[in-house]
Order: structure tokens, then sequence, then C-alpha cells
């Protein structure tokens, strides 16, 4: 969808347009959802967390703002940030665990022989191969595993800023190849 | 280290909400300031999210989707302030630096009707909205707002009567150069023949009309500009028998308390 279009999508939302916010629903509930089972493993908080994701947006429709990203990204950092929030609330992080640090990177990839895949994720999936490991871990154990940076930090016996620097450098890098490659700037919500 | 590179270190976890309110506050302030940075963090954000698509995706229960249509009817259109574009910003007075408080407002009034229509009504409009603030984290959006020298502050309008359980929130955004005002007016009683709504603020003393509410069922929004110096002590809403009056002639609905 294009920039012009997300706004008018998003400004009808605002002003109540229920047929709109039922377009809306209809072509991001599936990514919105599967994100949801992703991040919290189970489907009733999955099934939880994607209705809050739905309501914020809802009731954030009027702040999307197509000149800082696609309605995609906007709504899936949405979902991210929900998923998060309630990972935290259910108490203090499980300690890294060293098998995690190993399991993490390809455990955030669904296998082989999983439903087909989009052509984005085989994309972002060979990006984030292309990354150096140690960038790659920092980025997936904060994104998928809901560590913050000074618990990456801890486990590794690792300075804090090391960890700050290797996850810029990997989202930096995860960048260059997504513009690359030309996805990511603007997908279909 | 430049500045630049320590702001830019700090991106993923600022991008995931994992910094604390004084990082947070610190990176605000340099994206505020620095067209460099913002571009690069909108474009880091792009990419982090594009994580998201390795999560394979699934089809969720048909239940969700009447859930989530139902919450969305039962809670009426959320208050849409027009973002400004960039090239009204350069023709105009730079309305670029009231989006943050704007919207922020907009949020705090959405929130704001919701806990004034639940039975436990907040009595003092300052505390509903520290309150508002604090649970939706939108003290940023103050704090961006006072980095810029505009104040924001909240109002809470009630009945008049005990007839009618209408409720209404106005945020106000000022500084010396003028400012803006947003409305969200819910439970408000059907109009018959050519009545309006009318929003008046008393500024030093005078009633001032801000403009008719536009109705939506049995919601009522408004937004508006206030005149340089122009100061909100205090707001009403009347019912008047047609539009066009530059002073109330129906009765006050709701008043601020």
């Amino acid at each position: 969808m294009a920039a012009a279009d997300e706004a008018a999508t998003m400004r009808a939302v605002a002003s109540g347009d229920l047929e709109a916010y039922g377009a809306l629903y209809a072509s991001s509930a599936r990514v919105v959802y599967g994100l949801c089972l992703r991040l919290l493993g189970e489907a009733g908080a999955a099934e939880d967390a994607a209705q809050e994701v739905f309501l914020k947006v809802w009731r954030g429709a009027a702040r999307f703002d197509p000149e800082r990203g696609s309605l995609r990204t906007w709504i899936l950092a949405i979902t991210h940030r929900e998923c998060l929030d309630r990972l935290r609330a259910r108490g203090p992080a499980a300690p890294v665990r060293p098998e995690d640090l190993d399991l993490l990177p390809d455990s955030a990839m669904p296998p082989e022989d999983e439903a087909v895949r989009s052509a984005e994720a085989e994309c972002v999936r060979a990006a984030l191969a292309s990354l150096r490991p140690e960038q790659r871990r920092a980025l997936t154990l904060m994104y998928f595993g809901g560590y913050s940076q000074s618990e990456i930090a801890l486990a590794l016996h690792l300075p804090l800023g090391t960890v700050k620097s290797r996850a810029r450098l990997g989202l930096q890098a995860l960048r260059r190849w997504m513009q690359a490659e030309g996805v990511g700037a603007r997908g279909d919500a | 280290m430049a500045m630049h590179e320590r702001i830019l270190d700090d991106a993923p976890a600022y991008l995931l909400g994992e910094l604390d309110a004084g990082a947070r506050a610190t990176v605000e302030a340099h994206l505020a300031t620095c067209t460099q940075c913002r571009a690069e963090f909108a474009q880091l954000g792009e990419a982090l999210a594009s994580l998201a698509n390795l999560a394979p995706e699934a089809e969720p229960p048909d239940r969700l989707r009447a859930a989530v249509m139902a919450a969305a009817e039962r809670e009426g259109p959320a208050l849409a302030i027009p973002l400004v574009t960039p090239s009204r910003a350069r023709r105009q007075v730079d309305w670029g630096r009231w989006i943050p408080a704007v919207v922020a407002a907009a949020a705090a009034v959405a929130f704001a009707v919701q806990a004034s229509a639940a039975a436990a009504r907040v009595r003092t409009a300052e505390a509903a909205y520290h309150r508002v603030l604090a649970a939706n984290g939108l003290l940023q959006g103050q704090l961006a707002a006072a980095q810029r020298g505009i104040a924001l502050s909240l109002l809470q309008l009630e009945p008049t009567s005990s007839q009618t359980s209408a409720v209404a929130s106005l945020a106000v955004a000022s500084d010396a150069d003028g400012g803006r005002v947003a409305l969200v007016a819910r439970g408000l009683q059907p109009l018959e023949g050519r009545e309006v709504y009318q929003l008046w603020y008393l500024n030093g003393g005078a009633p001032v009309s801000a403009g008719v509410l536009q109705i939506s069922g049995t919601t009522g929004h408004l937004q508006a500009s206030l005149r340089p110096g122009a100061r909100v002590d205090a707001a009403a809403i009347s019912r008047e028998p047609q539009p066009g009056d530059t002073e109330p002639k129906g009765p006050i609905i709701l008043e601020t308390a």
C-alpha cells in the first residue's frame, strides 16, 4: 500500500470508520497473531495480546505518521512492544542459558518444512544469516528472546557497551541488506 | 565518541522500548533536533520490524475478529488530530513543533474520557491529567512539549445537571504564539432542527467561541486554534438553537468544575 493510501486508511480509522478498521484487521490479523504466538508461545496469551494490539491501533490511529515508516512496520512495532510488555510482566526473565545462545538465532526462524514462507521472510532470513554471528545473536536475543542488553551482557561476560555496539552494527547491516534488496521499506499491511 | 554515535548505540534498545525514562528523553531530545539521526532511526526501525517476518503467520480464531470489532464499536472513534504536513508547515507558522504536544494531548483526551465515563470519576482535572499521562507513558509527550516551550493541560468538563450523563475532556497546548485545543465529548443527547453544540472558553472572564462540535452519534469532536496570547481559564459546552452566535444563548450542558 502506498504511503498516501496508508495515511488515508488510518485517517478513516481515526475518525471511527469501522469498515476501514475491519479491512485493516483482515489484512494484518495473520501477521499480528503469528508474531504474538511466536513471542508468547501460547494460543490464549497470543489471542489476548492480539486483541489489545488492535485496540491500540484503533485508539492510536491518528498517531500513525507515514513519513516515519510503513503501516505494517507501525503495527508490528506495536505488536512486538505489547508482547514484550507481557513477557516482562510475567516476572524477571530467566537468566540467559548457554544453550539459548546457540539455539535462539535458529529457533527464531521457522523450520524448513513449515508452510510457505513469504519472499520477504526469505529475504530477512538471508539478511540475518549474512550478519556476523555475535551481531545476529545480540539482535535475536533482544527481539525474539525479550532479553535486555544488560541481561545479555551479564550472560556473555561482556561490557554493556559491547552488546550495544553489536546490536547497533547488526541492525545497520540488516538495514543495508534490506535496502539493497529493496524490501522492508514499505511492505503491505 | 561523537554524539550521533552515542545516540545510535542506543537505537536498538530505544526502538524496543528498553531504555529508562532518562535515557529515552536524551534520545528524543537529540532526535528532535537532528534530522540525520531521525532518518537513521526510522530506517533502523524498519529493519528491526522486518524481523517480525521470521515469525510464521498464523490464522487467529474467528472470535478474535468479533472481539476486536466489538471493542472498537464500544469505544467509539478515537480523537483524530490531523498531522500537519511539512509543506503546510513551511507555508505557515511552524506547526510541526505542535505535533508531539497535540498528539499527546489527543491521546490523553481519549483516555481521560474513558476514565471519566467510568464510575470512579476523577474529580480534579490536574489529578486526572497526570494519572492519564502516567498510565499511558505520555509524560514523554509532555516532556517533548515542555522542551519546545509549549504548555500542555487537560480540562475535564462535567454535566451541569444530573439529567445528563455526558462527559468531555479538553486538551490545550499553548505558548506565547497561540495554541491548539482538542475536545472530545461523549454521551451527548441528539440535537433537533438547526441546533448545535458549541464550545466556549473563558479568556480573562469573557466567553470566546472555539467553534461547533462535529457530531457522530452521541460523540462530539472539535479541534481549533487559539489566538496568540489567548488563555483557556475555563470552558463550557452549550446547546445553541443555531450555529454562528458569538456568545452563548442556549443552556450550558457541560462546564469545567
